[in-house]
């Protein structure tokens, strides 16, 4: 017996099932937002896209992970890594309903069998890699409206924004749901709660110091309507690539704030989060070296 | 530091009553040093003779002969073979000399430095008696404050007389209701005497972390276990060896789970004897706690000081992940190691390994299963 008999309840499968769950309220916001309030207007067919995002983002995961078992590790698919159908789940919900659906699972299923065969899960945040190079690539080929075809009012208040009735992901676009996600995932000791938390505080201190000096309020529009609160609370604090140590999550956050804070201001990008947790995520081990003891 | 509470699965509570078991027919008296033996074989020996230099017998009978055995940490020990007789013989009554409460700080240390027991020598300013059992299923120190809550109230109050301490405190958990009330119902005749009760966090029967959680490390607090305050009692009151210890003996393979009174030197199969065991499959015995303990083979295995428990258990059966890198390990240690960072260096420097007290909270919160306990290794 190497490990004590009793074990506490913390396990994978309890931090992916509260991961997963935490999505719930997202998906149901965004089904609302894109089926319900669009069944007057839409035809039938356009109402199935949002279900067919979260089809394709569980499909691509859990095909590349039995891929991996079967002919790489030669096992049976029994017990899988569930990391690979979550991030893959995470990039789906955050693609507009609008996206070439085709080119979306081209590129995510080379993409993700790249890192899985490569490991690079382990190395970089994968989600904002990969998102990076599905949003860089459908807008390449000028495939990636954000706004949804019966999307028109753009112009809507702070409340309304904050809610998520602004263009963006399909399934991102609320904060108020991303906060309610947020409080489902504190509730797994494993999940690193400090991290968001110190990305939302120092992203809000920016920006009201930039506010006050530069009487600039758009930014707070970009701040809301981007992916700032979604990318904090769901890609930043992944454990395999986000810092462990006290000192060294403070300096992962305000680092991932901070970029992402500069890259709004001077470049006016709603993608800025995924940038600076890329970017950051590449150095996490060297921010925990510092405190490790 | 997050503060964890384990988690209660079982349902292993202990009967209400301590079962006695002095009368094993053998007993063995791990000997250190051969060259000081003081008796021969086949000699009849009274109990607390000397039967080697600072070794005293714990019951009366016949010497006979050596032999290996094994303590409650699997280290093998040689031991002076004694045909228990039964009768508990003395070889010369010495009754106490005085009234309990009429003991001075010297005569105190005196009696106590006969036995080489120092733990009075180095007190501070303030006392703390620490009666907390980390292991929620093991219930010795529960019982010997509920069975001998005077004996121990008087004790400490003559501690902190002659010893001249302006602040004693008991400690406790909260949760131990029976051993609470019955401390709150006597407590009232030793005003000086205040208890302090703390939650169900793991790792507070160690006294660093608890002096870390009541005060502040830089204070003068001395600790002392509730078990040392019977050792003086009965040296005090009745100028004896404490020669018995509790031992719980628990698990889902027994039907009644209690504690036993049980001489020291006992054979801890013999021990086993004296509880109803289940058959229905096979169970594995666990010596010294669910979350300390080990998977050990009694056979030849007695009861030494450092046994506290024996549970029976099924083979525990789990799935060992790759690191989650989620840091609670790091979170949760009660000493502040980083064991994650350090098991994986290729030797444990040894001011590290010597601040890990081994109490496995990081294996246990570990969601990967990782053995993370930084003495497996030494």
């Amino acid at each position: 017996m190497k490990t004590p008999y009793l074990k506490s309840n913390n396990s994978y499968q309890s931090y992916f099932n509260r991961y997963y769950l935490a999505l719930i309220p997202l998906i149901f916001y965004g089904l609302y937002k894109n089926i319900i309030l669009n069944y007057q207007k839409a035809s039938f067919i356009y109402l199935l896209k949002p279900l067919l995002l979260i089809i394709i983002g569980l499909g691509i995961g859990l095909l590349v992970e039995y891929l991996y078992q079967k002919f790489y590790l030669k096992k049976p698919f029994k017990e899988y890594n569930r990391f690979i159908p979550l991030y893959s789940l995470i990039i789906c919900m955050v693609m507009p309903m609008d996206c070439n659906y085709l080119l979306l699972t081209l590129i995510l299923f080379v993409a993700i069998c790249f890192c899985k065969f490569f490991k690079l899960d382990t190395k970089v945040n994968v989600i904002s890699l990969l998102l990076l190079i599905l949003i860089v690539s459908l807008n390449l080929f000028n495939l990636n409206a954000y706004a949804s075809n019966y999307e028109t009012n753009l112009s809507l208040s702070y409340l309304n924004i904050f809610m998520g009735r602004s263009i963006g992901g399909t399934f991102t676009t609320s904060n108020f749901w991303c906060l309610v996600s947020f409080i489902i995932l504190t509730t797994t000791p494993v999940y690193k709660k400090d991290i968001p938390f110190y990305i939302i505080i120092t992203s809000i201190i920016l920006m009201v110091i930039y506010s006050l000096i530069s009487y600039d309020y758009n930014l707070w529009q970009l701040f809301l309507s981007g992916f700032t609160i979604f990318g904090a609370v769901f890609i930043a604090p992944q454990t395999l690539t986000s810092s462990y140590t006290k000192k060294g999550k403070i300096i992962y956050s305000v680092l991932i704030a901070l970029l992402n804070f500069i890259l709004m201001v001077f470049l006016h990008i709603y993608y800025g989060i995924f940038i600076a947790i890329f970017l950051v995520s590449l150095g996490n081990k060297i921010f925990d070296r510092k405190f490790v003891i | 530091m997050r503060y964890v509470s384990i988690k209660n699965e079982y349902d292993l509570k202990v009967s209400t009553y301590v079962t006695e078991f002095i009368d094993s027919e053998y007993i063995y008296v791990p000997i250190n040093d051969f060259k000081t033996l003081k008796i021969k074989s086949n000699d009849y020996i009274y109990k607390e003779q000397e039967l080697a230099q600072d070794v005293y017998a714990p019951v009366s009978g016949n010497i006979l002969g050596i032999q290996d055995c094994v303590d409650a940490i699997d280290h093998k020990i040689q031991c002076l073979v004694i045909k228990n007789d039964g009768k508990e013989r003395f070889k010369e009554v010495s009754l106490h000399k005085q009234k309990f409460n009429e003991y001075q700080k010297e005569e105190i240390l005196n009696i106590l430095h006969k036995y080489n027991l120092y733990f009075l020598d180095n007190i501070e300013e303030n006392l703390v008696i620490n009666a907390i059992e980390d292991d929620i299923y093991v219930a010795n120190k529960v019982m010997l404050l509920e069975k001998k809550t005077d004996n121990i109230l008087q004790t400490v109050d003559l501690l902190r007389k002659t010893l001249d301490l302006p602040k004693v405190y008991i400690v406790l958990k909260n949760n131990d209701a029976n051993s609470v009330g019955k401390i709150i119902n006597n407590i009232g005749r030793y005003p000086q005497i205040k208890l302090k009760l703390v939650p169900n966090y793991y790792g507070l029967e160690d006294n660093v972390n608890l002096q870390n959680f009541l005060f502040n490390a830089e204070s003068n607090y001395s600790f002392l276990d509730v078990k040392d305050i019977i050792v003086i009692y009965n040296l005090l009151k009745k100028n004896r060896l404490t020669t018995k210890k509790y031992i719980t003996i628990s698990g889902l393979g027994v039907k009644k789970p209690k504690v036993i009174n049980v001489k020291l030197g006992t054979l801890v199969s013999d021990v086993l004897k004296k509880v109803e065991l289940k058959n229905d499959q096979e169970y594995k015995i666990i010596i010294n706690g669910l979350m300390k303990g080990k998977y050990l083979n009694i056979s030849k295995m007695i009861v030494t000081n450092d046994l506290e428990s024996i549970f029976l258990m099924p083979k525990d059966n789990y799935l060992v992940q790759p690191c989650l890198n989620c840091g609670l390990c790091y979170e949760c240690c009660p000493r502040n190691l980083n064991p994650k960072y350090l098991k994986n260096l290729p030797k444990i420097p040894k001011e590290y390994l010597e601040r890990c007290n081994g109490c496995n909270l990081c294996s246990y919160v570990c969601p990967a299963k990782i053995n993370l306990n930084l003495k497996e290794d030494c």
